[in-house]
């Protein structure tokens, strides 16, 4: 079943003369369950399509279907509840809130949900012992490493079985064990819960855990490439290959 | 020139981001030049001799009230060092001396001082007409205006800036100066360390309740019993050390009883975005647990200033009358004083009455009297040797006193007494002596009248037929007059040398109304006008610190809001998640002063108790919580609509 489709979208910045088209006609789905990834040089518009997909920036011309609904259409209210119920976010940094415990920034979209209070501290325990962050629940963000962190952000943007969980950047501020562990986490995530995650990355390690990868250039689809059978090691080279052509032509390559 | 560039950019973004502390410094110096130029005027002093002492005190206030300025100050100061560490660290990354970085923050702190200074004098024009008008008006004089720059004044508020910023610049140039650059770049980063632990916070909270209890049945103790024996008032410092450190120990420990009861209390919790709201209330509760302490503590302070000054009108209003009930009252042992008092007013060419007369402590010899009068006053506050001894009076003395104030009393016959009492002691002394018979040689004595003029400066005395004072020698003799006019109230000093002998050591009492009215006059103008000077500029040192300490992590807080509105919560659940957040913050501070606002009130209401005031000093909470509040939430306001134009959802 197709979850989310983009259509035709395009975001421009800046006005008269000194317009940027950050976005330049993507369109493109992602089935139920997928495991998506974009990938892109600095200013190729990965993270301004995702904000469009978030509904946290609106799009200048074009479509997003998220199930079936029409989200570049709906007023602030109903995107804030869209947001709520249907969408999960793992940021690169700063995604925790320093003045709650670990358990309570997991539990924080079950309360903005007004979940059933006696049963918020069963799905906190459940959801960090899959992550492996039981023991530092009653820590606070700045207590614990920056691998735990991110995991405690997954955690959250899944605790309330969104539709989809969008990533920007997630190992970003990890080294690469880090990277490593929160990777496997979430490709878990993927295989066990059936989670949709559409991740932006630069990072060709972090992208070769996705089943689909689309490149950006420009503010345009570049190439995509899907993993299929390839082992992921293979699927990274190939990536790295793609990767190599972002930056210019081929002619470029000496 | 760089250096100079920098240092007024800095200054211009200084002073627009630290807006409502340069607002605060404008109104304390505003408020300084305007009690001074008080003090030191002319159109003031002439109002009453004592008002020179007036100018001291204001002067002694002021340099109380620098503490508090100058722990804002220094408070203020911190902070900007703190939060802009990394811009320091930065410049001496870059290659500047410590010597250059130091002297473009001093001159940019000295810089906002001095535009502070200068603004408020300029106000403090202003506000010392408002102020003089007030004055002239409670001494009953017109109000003139006189617009005058005061010299002194600005002399002395600028004495008072230098010394508040030349202790707070020689600080901040030591810790510049010191400290490493590594801390300077990274010094945003750390966090407070956590202290975990239902013990701890156990400890704390259960020293908080013993400490207040203590602390409040002390004072109450030292206060009570403190009229009766001076011994007791030694109670009271322990016992308001006491309090002070409840508050502090409730402060360290309320953040960690939140956080355990809200574990115990998860339904609580979970619900309506409380979570996000007490965890930053929490937060800033952990790193400020200390200033908020005292910021409670300077709200304590500032009710009682304010309501203590409020029951000091009332008594000053109602002592008046009791204490200086003629026009001119001459009270002494020695009757040719009585003499001489009548033969000054008689000089004077005035139009008055008079009259002499004794007061008598027994009754005739040859008459059997049973009286308890004085145990009427067991167990209160006048208990006491002072009033043990009743006082009698002569019918016709009384019948020519009440004559004099144009009051008529019943005849007494000769089986009746009347009874002439303070209004406040009115219900004791009627009940008990229609309980408790008066008998003189055997025969009951009716209590025919109970009268509450103001005729003498005892609580209460016993007024009966002349028969029964007939040939009785008198213990005091007293000399009254009424006057057409009001008497001057430099003729006191004169009436005063004229009726005493200090040679022979025989002094009389004097007590001219208008002399009396001007020194009441005078006390109730330094009392009120210090106390309300004190408190408003605590009203406004704490607003101050609790708006900067909001504004202060804007870009923390637009980060968290944003995260929110992110993950669904919509524009008007984060402004109103904002305002109870500014809302809760703000009430924190007053949350122990509301627990210990009555009983200490209470308690100082006993220092009034031999005053005619009746109104509990608790009644007037309803005016001070209505003065505080209005300054409070102006700041409050400020806070709120900062905040909410820097989300920017």
């Amino acid at each position: 079943m197709t979850l989310l489709r983009v259509e035709h979208v395009e975001k421009y910045y800046g006005n008269g003369g000194n317009l940027c088209k950050a976005l330049d006609d993507i369109s493109f789905t992602m089935e139920q369950g997928e495991f998506m990834a974009v990938m892109g040089a600095s200013g190729s518009g990965k993270t301004t399509l995702l904000n469009v997909i978030a509904t946290i920036d609106t799009p200048s011309g074009g479509d997003i279907y998220v199930q079936d609904e029409n989200v570049s259409t709906k007023k602030e209210e109903a995107l804030a509840a869209f947001r709520k119920q249907q969408l999960g976010f793992i940021f690169q940094d700063l995604n925790l809130l320093n003045t709650l415990r670990i358990d309570e920034n997991i539990a924080l979209p079950l309360t903005l949900l007004h979940y059933d209070t006696k049963q918020i501290d069963e799905k906190v325990l459940k959801m960090a012992q899959r992550l492996g962050i039981e023991d530092v629940l009653l820590k606070y963000p700045y207590e614990v490493s920056g691998g735990q962190r991110q995991r405690c952000a997954c955690a959250r943007a899944m605790i309330h079985q969104p539709s989809l969980i969008l990533a920007d950047e997630p190992t970003g501020a990890l080294d690469s064990h880090a990277s490593y562990l929160f990777m496997e986490q979430l490709l878990q995530r993927n295989t066990e819960d059936h989670a949709s995650i559409l991740m932006v990355t630069h990072d060709a390690f972090s992208a070769s855990y996705a089943k689909r990868i689309l490149f950006l250039k420009d503010g345009k689809i570049f190439n995509e490439l899907y993993r299929g059978e390839y082992s992921r090691s293979s699927f990274y080279q190939k990536i790295l290959d793609v990767m190599m052509l972002l930056g210019g032509d081929v002619h470029a390559i000496r | 020139m760089l250096y100079v560039k920098l240092t007024l950019r800095n200054l211009q973004r200084s002073m627009k981001e630290y807006a409502i502390f340069m607002l605060t410094m404008v109104i304390s110096m505003m408020l300084m030049y305007s009690f001074m130029a008080v003090a030191f005027s002319e159109q003031v002093l002439q109002l009453s001799k004592h008002m020179d002492a007036f100018a001291q005190v204001i002067l002694v206030v002021s340099m109380g009230l620098v503490i508090v300025i100058g722990w804002l100050i220094s408070y203020i100061a911190n902070f900007m060092l703190r939060k802009r560490s990394r811009e320091f660290g930065m410049y001496l990354l870059m290659g500047m001396t410590r010597k250059q970085v130091c002297r473009m923050f001093l001159l940019e702190q000295f810089c906002m001082g001095l535009f502070a200074y200068g603004i408020g004098c300029i106000l403090g024009l202003f506000t010392f007409q408002i102020l003089l008008a007030i004055i002239q008006h409670i001494f009953g004089i017109a109000y003139q205006f006189a617009f005058r720059f005061s010299i002194p004044a600005a002399g002395v508020t600028f004495l008072a800036f230098l010394i508040l910023y030349a202790y707070e610049l020689v600080k901040e140039y030591r810790i510049l100066h010191h400290v490493n650059i590594h801390t300077l770049l990274y010094q945003d980063q750390q966090n407070e360390t956590v202290k975990k632990g239902r013990l701890h916070t156990l400890m704390y909270m259960l020293g908080a309740i013993l400490c207040a209890a203590v602390g409040l049945k002390l004072f109450y103790d030292g206060m009570r019993n403190g009229i009766r024996d001076v011994e007791e008032t030694k109670k009271l410092l322990p016992a308001v050390l006491l309090i002070i450190a409840s508050i502090y120990a409730c402060f360290l420990g309320l953040s960690g009883f939140l956080q355990h009861f809200l574990d115990q209390h998860k339904q609580l919790k979970y619900q309506h975005n409380r979570m996000f709201l007490l965890g930053r209330l929490q937060g800033r509760l952990r790193s400020n647990r200390i200033v908020l302490a005292t910021l409670s503590l300077l709200t304590l302070v500032t009710i009682c200033f304010l309501c203590f000054g409020m029951k000091f009108k009332e008594t000053t209003d109602l002592t008046i009358h009791s204490a200086a009930p003629f026009d001119l009252q001459v009270i002494t042992q020695h009757q040719q004083y009585i003499k001489k008092a009548a033969g000054f007013l008689a000089e004077k060419k005035l139009t008055y009455e008079d009259h002499t007369y004794q007061t008598y402590t027994h009754l005739r010899d040859d008459v059997k009297v049973k009286q308890t009068f004085a145990k009427a006053l067991d167990h209160t506050a006048y208990d006491s040797t002072y009033y043990r001894t009743t006082t009698f009076m002569r019918y016709a003395d009384v019948q020519r006193l009440l004559q004099l104030k144009g009051k008529k009393v019943p005849a007494l016959e000769k089986d009746e007494y009347m009874l002439v009492v303070s209004k406040k002691q009115q219900e004791l002394m009627e009940s008990y002596c229609r309980k408790h018979p008066f008998t003189i040689n055997g025969k009951l004595m009716k209590l025919r009248y109970v009268c509450t003029e103001e005729i003498l400066q005892t609580m209460y005395f016993v007024v009966v037929p002349d028969v029964y004072v007939q040939g009785v020698k008198g213990d005091t003799f007293y000399y009254v007059a009424q006057s057409a006019k009001e008497l001057p109230s430099a003729w006191e000093d004169q009436l005063y040398e004229r009726c005493s002998n200090s040679q022979l050591q025989e002094y009389s009492s004097v007590r001219l109304h208008s002399s009396y009215v001007e020194t009441s006059m005078f006390s109730y103008v330094t009392i009120v006008f210090c106390l309300f000077y004190a408190a408003f500029i605590f009203i406004c040192a704490a607003g101050t610190i609790l708006a900067t300490q909001q504004l202060s992590d804007l870009e923390a807080q637009k980060y968290e809001y944003a995260l929110l509105h992110k993950m669904g919560a919509s524009r008007k659940t984060l402004y109103r998640l904002l305002h109870y957040q500014n809302l809760l913050y703000f009430l924190l501070p007053l949350l122990l002063p509301a627990f210990f606002m009555i009983p200490i009130l209470n308690s100082l209401d006993i220092m009034f108790t031999t005053t005619d005031a009746t109104t509990p000093m608790y009644m007037y909470l309803g005016i001070t919580l209505a003065l505080f509040f209005t300054i409070y939430l102006a700041y409050y306001a400020l806070t709120y609509i900062s905040c909410r134009r820097n989300l920017d959802i």
